[in-house]
């Protein structure tokens, strides 16, 4: 289009100036002949002035020689006649262009010859007759035919410079439009390189550009290509009839076949027969324009063996192509799989697991039961028949029974807590410490326990399961006061966690890493009974909920146990 | 265990010999232990309550009052044998209490599905057992007075 437009300027430009400059050439060539015929004009003129002192020089050549009748002083006659017939030969060449100044020649030849003849007899005369009949003759003859030959002359002459004029003008005329002809051209000219010159200076700027996006463009093409042929993962391009077109070196790599070979046999050849009925329908899929994200199948390698491949592909309806790329994922699927088979494994494991508990919570307290239960008997039946020493080690041994049916009881509820599905709804905190409150000073109804209870915000979580956290703390909190008579106890809730604090017993921080672990007490039994569960269970309670607990305490001043818990309403549930 | 499977008044399903005598223990205390039958397994269990085999000579609308049903049985085990009489119109209306060593949430969802009247787990504390023992028989025989039918 660009191409076509300079080229039709350059073509019209070219014949413009074709056109001024045949134009110039011809005004210049019509200023040349003007001249031509100028130079001609005055040719005309010198000629017949000459032509005129010819014939006056004749004239008075005649005269001496009619005067001094000598003979020497004819000569000058005779080469005055010469001379005008060389000028009128001359002249008659000159004029044979212009009729009208050929009959005055014409003329004026006759009219010279008629003299000519009239001053040989003139000369004849004087030579033989003497002077004084030749100047009679002469006084007769010659003055009204040199008046007619000087008028012809004149005639001439006045029509000779009446042409020159008009040649002059011609001359002129023609030199100034040949100028203006030239001029023209001139400028033209300039105009017509200035705008060529603007116009590829424009285009070549235009080009400049493009060049350097085309080279840059190349650039990212290479990079891209680069990436194509060094990138792990299998670039493809897909025709939708069901062949590669074109496939980057990690096929090779991945699945052993040669590319070639791939490209040559349909790409659902390579696929697992269980798989193929679902690619072919992604492959439809992508033929009507929807793009693939995350599908999986498995390629067939050179080995014969599968490995799996993750998808994302985009079609080009217009190109009739797909673009997709894959990720060798076998590893993560053999990952994948383990992972089930170890979960299977562990599923069984806990049923077993649930089995087992189920049996001991069973089996074990029936003899407990029997044991303490038959202690009892024998206490009540038979008390009088033991002494002190008797009665005490019965007591030991339902002491010891009842011991052994809480760990057991705890124990489960541990378990259990491993299994259980957390069913977490609002937790209304401030209730919950205040029931748990209630609920441990009844079971104390003699203590006097100064409780100072601040405002707890709600808490997301298993209530049941909050209210047990709640309660082993607080149980602990009024177990480990016992021995003081001014026991205090204090729940609250500062820097996003809930606390409950007590002014008890307290314990030796280089032993708090053995705080939450099962069955470990830092506490004698002598001292504070206790089983080693119920931390444990709080803690476990806590971080199932994401939650966190520690303690701070020191042996005699009390200890503080602190713990978070996802805030209600949000959603790190 | 019985003296006249005609008047038995509570059917206790217990295979552990000492949990059922430290149970009849308990109940004798209230005087509830007279007429008391004793079955050892689920089987025997739903014999007695049917009047089947052994007990071909009962009826079984005339009791018992109410069924003290251990979970774990030989034979046919308590949630089954709670099935079974919750299923009979005859024996439907019978007050069943579980009593069971296990506190298993399974066991005690799975016997309220199935209509027991009150669960129970046996503490290890003889004296705590023999409160609970004493208190259900008082309140399902003299206090709660079921539908007749």
């Amino acid at each position: 289009m660009r191409e076509n437009r300079l080229k039709l300027g350059i073509a019209g430009s070219a014949v413009i100036l074709a056109a001024v400059m045949v134009l110039a050439y011809r005004n210049a060539n019509r200023a040349v002949g003007a001249g031509h015929w100028v130079s001609h004009t005055y040719e005309v003129i010198a000629e017949l002035e000459s032509a005129f002192s010819g014939l006056k020089n004749a004239e008075s050549g005649v005269r001496y020689f009619e005067v001094t009748g000598r003979e020497e002083f004819s000569k000058p006659y005779h080469d005055a006649v010469q001379e005008t017939d060389r000028s009128l030969t001359r002249l008659r060449a000159l004029v044979a262009d212009n009729s009208q100044q050929e009959q005055r020649l014409s003329a004026l030849l006759s009219e010279r010859k008629a003299r000519m003849a009239e001053l040989d007899a003139l000369v004849e005369v004087r030579r033989r007759r003497g002077f004084e009949a030749a100047r009679r003759m002469t006084a007769s003859t010659g003055f009204a035919r040199m008046e007619y030959a000087r008028r012809l002359i004149d005639e001439m002459q006045s029509e000779e410079k009446r042409l020159l004029e008009v040649r002059l003008n011609d001359e002129r005329d023609a030199a100034r439009q040949t100028v203006l002809s030239i001029s023209a051209l001139c400028i033209l000219a300039i105009t017509v390189f200035a705008l060529l010159i603007a116009r590829i200076t424009r285009d070549n700027i235009a080009l400049t550009v493009e060049i350097a996006e085309r080279r840059k463009a190349q650039q990212a093409l290479d990079r891209y290509a680069r990436f194509f042929s060094l990138s792990v993962d299998m670039f493809c391009i897909a025709d939708f009839d069901g062949y590669f077109k074109e496939l980057s070196d990690s096929w090779e790599i991945v699945l052993g076949h040669p590319k070639e070979e791939m490209l040559k046999i349909p790409y659902l050849d390579f696929i697992h027969p269980e798989d193929r009925q679902r690619t072919s329908e992604e492959s439809s899929e992508n033929s009507a324009g929807t793009s693939t994200l995350s599908f999986e199948n498995r390629y067939r390698c050179k080995d014969g063996s599968y490995k799996w491949l993750l998808w994302n592909a985009k079609p080009i309806s217009a190109e009739r192509l797909i673009y997709a790329v894959a990720r060798d994922i076998t590893e993560r699927k053999q990952d994948e799989q383990a992972l089930q088979d170890y979960a299977g494994k562990l599923e069984k494991a806990n049923a077993e697991l649930d089995a087992f508990s189920y049996s001991v919570s069973h089996d074990l307290r029936a003899p407990l039961r029997a044991i303490d239960g038959f202690a009892k008997i024998l206490e009540e039946d038979y008390a009088p028949r033991l002494d002190d020493e008797g009665r005490r080690l019965l007591g030991v041994v339902c002491n010891n029974a009842r011991q052994m049916g809480r760990l057991i009881d705890e124990l489960l509820a541990f378990s259990r807590l491993g299994r259980k599905k957390l069913e977490k709804t609002t937790v209304d905190m401030d209730a919950l410490a205040d029931s748990v409150v209630e609920q441990q000073k009844s079971m104390e109804p003699k203590r006097t326990i100064a409780v100072e209870r601040k405002t707890l915000p709600a808490a997301h979580g298993d209530p049941a399961l909050l209210q047990q956290v709640m309660a082993n703390l607080v149980s602990n909190a009024f177990k480990f006061t016992r021995q003081k008579p001014d026991a205090r106890v204090e729940i609250g809730f500062t820097e996003d966690a809930y606390f409950v604090k007590d002014n008890g017993a307290g314990f030796d921080m280089r032993y708090s890493n053995k705080l939450f672990g099962v069955f470990s007490r830092l506490h004698g039994a002598d001292e504070f009974e206790g089983t080693g569960v119920g931390l444990a269970l709080v803690q476990r309670i806590v971080s199932r909920h994401g939650g966190r607990i520690w303690a701070d305490a020191r042996p005699g001043e009390g200890a503080t146990f602190r713990f978070t818990l996802p805030k209600s309403g949000g959603d790190n549930a | 265990m019985i003296t006249n499977a005609k008047d038995v008044e509570i059917l206790l399903v217990e295979d552990n010999p000492t949990d059922a005598e430290l149970t009849i223990r308990a109940l004798k205390k209230q005087h509830l232990a007279n007429k008391l039958h004793h079955a050892k397994d689920g089987a025997e269990a739903l014999d007695f309550l049917f009047a089947r085999g052994a007990y071909a000579g009962r009826k079984v609308e005339n009791g018992p009052k109410l069924v003290l049903l251990d979970l774990k049985l030989p034979k046919v085990d308590g949630l089954e044998v709670l099935r079974e009489m919750k299923a009979d119109p005859r024996t439907k209306v019978i007050p069943v209490v579980i009593m069971t060593s296990s506190k298993e949430e399974r066991d005690v969802v799975e016997s309220y599905k199935l209509g027991v009247n009150s669960y129970v787990a046996k503490p290890v504390d003889f004296g705590r057992f023999s409160k609970a023992v004493e208190d259900l028989g008082l309140y399902w025989l003299l206090i709660n007075h079921p539908p007749q039918g």
